[in-house]
């Protein structure tokens, strides 16, 4: 019975895990959505590459990666974090929209692909 | 190389805690859940550690869910029999009144090479001497010999003895296990007479059993000249 009750309790330990995992995967790449949004906005007011914040966007998605690492492929965190990287050298608008894009829809995907939707349970 | 090392000796670690919540029953004969379990358990275990970029909780949660889901499961086979049945199945009679069930034994896909050597593994090499042999949930199978080839019991032949427990051990490589001296409701001081009376000291032991009528075993630590 004691080892019933155990398991009862590491499973819903796991439950609880896993859904706060869940709201900080989502909740941190809406953030940074949000930033990357900003970053476009001021582009399109200023029509110069806003390097500040850019790179604080960037010290914000480390932390990010530190954060999520231990519930997400570090291959497809990885793959984002290059685009970071990319984000930070774009040479004009062009490259930049592309780069926010591109950075907008991995962590669309990221997010998404932590919810137990019904295609990705079967 | 120093992440994967790491992570073997986490989820070594882990894999014997999920074994040792599965409990006894899991380490001998397995039922057909906690073989499934085991068999994922293993194969779930070596993907992060070979696999660096897989987050090691992808192999921590799956293993505790697994485990904890499998003794959820047993806890409530305990209580409902027809839960049982759906989850192991029931043991199938293959022989009785000593008639072979030759439908029984291709229901159960059992060859008669398999049942003879589940007959040979219960010391059976006869067919003949079989009055029930039933496979179990487990895929072993369990053999009442015809009392005509059952070796007589103490019953049998008319002796009278009494039911005593089996001995125990007491000391394990000279030392003294003082929870099994107290079950045979002896102590340390009738241990050391006993040694003294074999003139041994207690590290010179390497095993020594003892029942309750205080009748004991003693086997010397082997000499390291020899």
């Amino acid at each position: 019975m004691k080892r019933l009750g155990f398991c009862i309790f590491i499973l819903m330990a796991l439950v609880a895990v896993s859904y706060f995992s869940l709201r900080r995967v989502s909740a941190g790449g809406e953030e940074l959505s949000q930033g990357v949004d900003d970053i476009r906005r001021e582009y399109s007011v200023t029509g110069k590459i806003p390097t500040k914040r850019i790179d604080d966007l960037s010290l914000k998605w480390q932390d990010y990666y530190k954060s999520i690492s231990f519930a997400e492929n570090t291959n497809e965190l990885n793959e984002i974090s290059l685009l970071f990287t990319s984000l930070r050298f774009a040479e004009d608008g062009q490259d930049l929209i592309k780069e926010c894009e591109l950075i907008k829809t991995s962590l669309f995907l990221l997010c998404e692909n932590e919810y137990p939707h019904w295609y990705s349970l079967l | 190389m120093l992440i994967v090392f790491i992570r073997a000796l986490v989820l070594y670690a882990v894999v014997i805690f999920s074994v040792r919540i599965m409990g006894k029953r899991q380490i001998g004969e397995l039922q057909p859940s906690e073989l499934v379990v085991t068999i994922l358990v293993s194969n779930i275990a070596t993907l992060p550690i070979e696999d660096i970029s897989i987050p090691m909780s992808m192999g921590i949660v799956p293993i505790l869910t697994l485990v904890c889901l499998d003794v959820c499961v047993s806890a409530v086979t305990l209580k409902s029999r027809r839960i049982r049945r759906l989850v192991s199945g029931s043991p199938k009679i293959i022989i009785e009144g000593g008639k072979l069930r030759p439908e029984t034994l291709k229901q159960l896909r059992f060859s008669v090479d398999d049942l003879f050597e589940g007959l040979r593994s219960q010391g059976v090499f006869d067919i003949a001497d079989v009055e029930t042999a039933v496979v179990e949930t487990t895929g072993n199978i369990s053999v009442c010999l015809k009392k005509t080839a059952s070796p007589p019991t103490s019953e049998d032949i008319g002796r009278d003895c009494k039911n005593t427990p089996p001995p125990v051990l007491v000391v394990d490589n000279g030392s003294v296990l003082d929870t099994a001296l107290r079950t045979l409701g002896f102590d340390r001081q009738w241990l050391l007479k006993i040694l003294r009376k074999e003139g041994l000291a207690l590290e010179k032991v390497y095993l020594m059993t003892a029942d309750r009528q205080g009748s004991y075993c003693l086997v010397k630590q082997p000499d390291r000249s020899e």
